[in-house]
């Protein structure tokens, strides 16, 4: 569908569910519910509400979701970044680093290291000590811009589809974000990340597109774009406005080594494919969410797509209850 | 910054709110289009065959609309796929090589060897490469690449104080002027471009061709848009803008570098 179609042809509610006004709405309520369920579960570090005037809503530090999306080694299209400028992605700043990318702005700034090209100094006027020109650098008031002279805010959650065996720099990184509460959200190639790294996909994702055969592991299969018909599983927060849907054209997935411990969020019925084809990771303090879709331009369109990744980017970065 | 979501809204000028929505996204294309319309040359009446395209970023944050680019309307004459790092440049050896590789990559040293060799194939095979705005950096130990392929050091060799200036000085606004009658350029008019980063301080080879100018007073040589110096085969632009948000929603820019892809393509005479 394109987005005229899309437009056209839901009803307001799912309108309304798919904007950035639903966006809003849902991120002011998940920050009174959060304040009501911080005893439920552990609070992550970066979430910690900012105490306010009694009777007050707690703050968080941020308005703003920030979301590193990291692709690499595989091909997509870039339908998938501009899913995330449909409105209903709102209230998230979401920067695309691709590998070999640095994983560090996942971590808290009092434990991150100072970046390779150090921030220019605010300008002094008339020409600088550097050289020749003007010195001017981004207005107070504009949004931030990578080398942009103000430090980075930090990630609160990274969404991957690269497949990539990372580095070990890149490894011990990502294990200090996930201690640090840092959500986590694997679309479609990232399932195949890590070959060789069995704490990733045993411990963190609960799940692995296998490569090749080894290790006791038989290689998993993929098979050309087909449609595949999905249906929710129980009533976690991410399957809010997300019912039971169809991907007209989608990848399969058959073989992939799934953990006994994940919690299934989406299934199909389809023979070509594992029965899970969306859940919720093994990794005990932090929120991972792994989604086996998202190979085509048509399932990047899809309002039930955008919403699932919308919901599960939220929830990873405690926004959503 | 700091503000709520909804006050984000309202507090946006109406220029600025069409632009970060979807909605300006499909506004920005059917510009860009019909800024192409008028100013394109004559389309050739023989069909042709829809160039594949490959774009490689990697290693720098880039906006998303960069990506998103590439699915506007004036670039659906394309079949395009993004094709990030490691091993970006092993799709030359498939059955279906990109016609032509658009890089926005930041390996300021130099590839591995693997990508600088399907890179060397892909040229030898006659197709086209499009440099933009991080790429211009990529590969600085190279020396084929900079003073062969692309023709520019990002800052001057001669003067290696200016190489931190180089990359971070930003300015709000200049205006790019098209030079000579080239394919790329012809019919386009000169045009502002939005807030960008800037590279005042690069080294362009003698041997390019320049394509655009801008009229920042500060740069070392005003050039921001060239063809690389010649080559046996294969044709190389490259376009220093494209780091900002802004820059890369504007149709001027979209035009720009549609152009310069059916040109390195070889749909564009």
């Amino acid at each position: 569908m394109n987005l005229n179609e899309n437009l056209s042809t839901i009803s307001r509610r799912r309108f309304i569910g798919l904007s950035g006004g639903a966006a809003g709405l849902l991120s002011s309520a998940a920050a009174q519910s959060f304040a009501q369920n911080t005893s439920q579960e552990p609070t992550p570090s970066y979430a910690v509400p900012v105490p306010g005037p009694e009777g007050q809503t707690p703050k968080f530090p941020k308005t703003d979701l920030w979301v590193q999306l990291t692709t690499g080694g595989k091909a997509y299209p870039a339908s998938l970044q501009e899913m995330f400028l449909d409105p209903m992605f709102l209230g998230m700043n979401i920067w695309p680093i691709d590998q070999p990318a640095s994983f560090d702005a996942l971590l808290p700034a009092s434990i991150r290291p100072a970046p390779a090209v150090a921030p220019v100094p605010p300008p002094s006027g008339g020409r600088s000590a550097l050289g020749g020109g003007t010195e001017r650098l981004e207005p107070k008031d504009y949004p931030w811009e990578p080398s942009g002279g103000r430090p980075h805010p930090g990630y609160d959650v990274m969404v991957l589809n690269d497949q990539t065996n990372w580095s070990e720099t890149q490894r011990a990184t990502v294990e200090k974000a996930l201690k640090a509460g840092r959500g986590l959200v694997l679309l479609h190639h990232s399932l195949g990340d890590n070959q060789d790294w069995p704490w990733w996909y045993q411990e963190v994702t609960g799940g692995l597109f296998i490569l090749s055969d080894g290790n006791g592991m038989k290689k998993s299969t993929i098979a050309p774009a087909g449609r595949l018909e999905i249906r929710s599983v129980g009533k976690h927060p991410i399957l809010r406005n997300v019912d039971s849907f169809t991907l007209e054209k989608e990848q399969l997935y058959r073989g992939m080594w799934q953990s006994s411990k994940i919690t299934p969020l989406l299934q199909t019925s389809h023979a070509g494919n594992n029965s899970t084809v969306a859940w919720v990771g093994v990794y005990p303090t932090t929120r991972v969410v792994c989604i086996q879709l998202g190979s085509s331009r048509e399932t990047h369109h899809d309002p039930a797509f955008r919403m699932l990744v919308r919901n599960s980017i939220l929830w990873a970065g405690g926004r959503l209850i | 910054m700091g503000m709520g979501v909804e006050n984000k809204i309202s507090n946006l000028s109406r220029r600025e709110f069409i632009t970060s929505t979807a909605s300006g996204l499909i506004l920005s294309g059917v510009a860009g289009t019909a800024t192409l319309a008028q100013n394109a040359p004559k389309a050739d009446a023989t069909p042709r065959r829809r160039l594949r395209v490959q774009f490689s970023p990697g290693g720098h944050t880039a906006p998303l609309q960069i990506y998103a680019m590439f699915e506007t309307p004036l670039f659906r004459d394309l079949d395009s796929v993004v094709l990030p790092h490691p091993n970006a440049f092993d799709s030359v050896n498939s059955d279906t090589p990109p016609d032509v590789i658009v890089t926005n990559d930041w390996l300021t040293t130099e590839w591995p060897q693997r990508d600088k060799d399907n890179m060397v194939k892909h040229l030898n095979a006659g197709r086209g490469l499009v440099v933009l705005h991080h790429a211009v950096g990529t590969n600085d130990a190279w020396q084929w690449w900079t003073e062969q392929v692309v023709g520019c050091h990002l800052y001057d060799t001669a003067d290696p104080g200016m190489k931190t200036q180089a990359r971070l000085k930003q300015f709000p606004i200049q205006v790019l002027t098209p030079v000579g009658n080239h394919p790329i350029v012809r019919g386009i008019e000169p045009f502002e471009l939005p807030w960008d980063e800037t590279f005042p301080n690069m080294w362009i080879s003698p041997k390019a061709t320049v394509l655009f100018k801008t009229d920042d007073p500060s740069f070392r040589d005003p050039t921001v848009g060239w063809i690389g110096p010649p080559l046996p085969k294969g044709r190389v632009v490259c376009f220093s803008p494209g780091h900002t948000r802004y820059v890369c929603q504007d149709p001027n820019f979209r035009h720009v570098v549609h152009n310069m892809i059916l040109w390195t393509g070889g749909q564009l005479a």
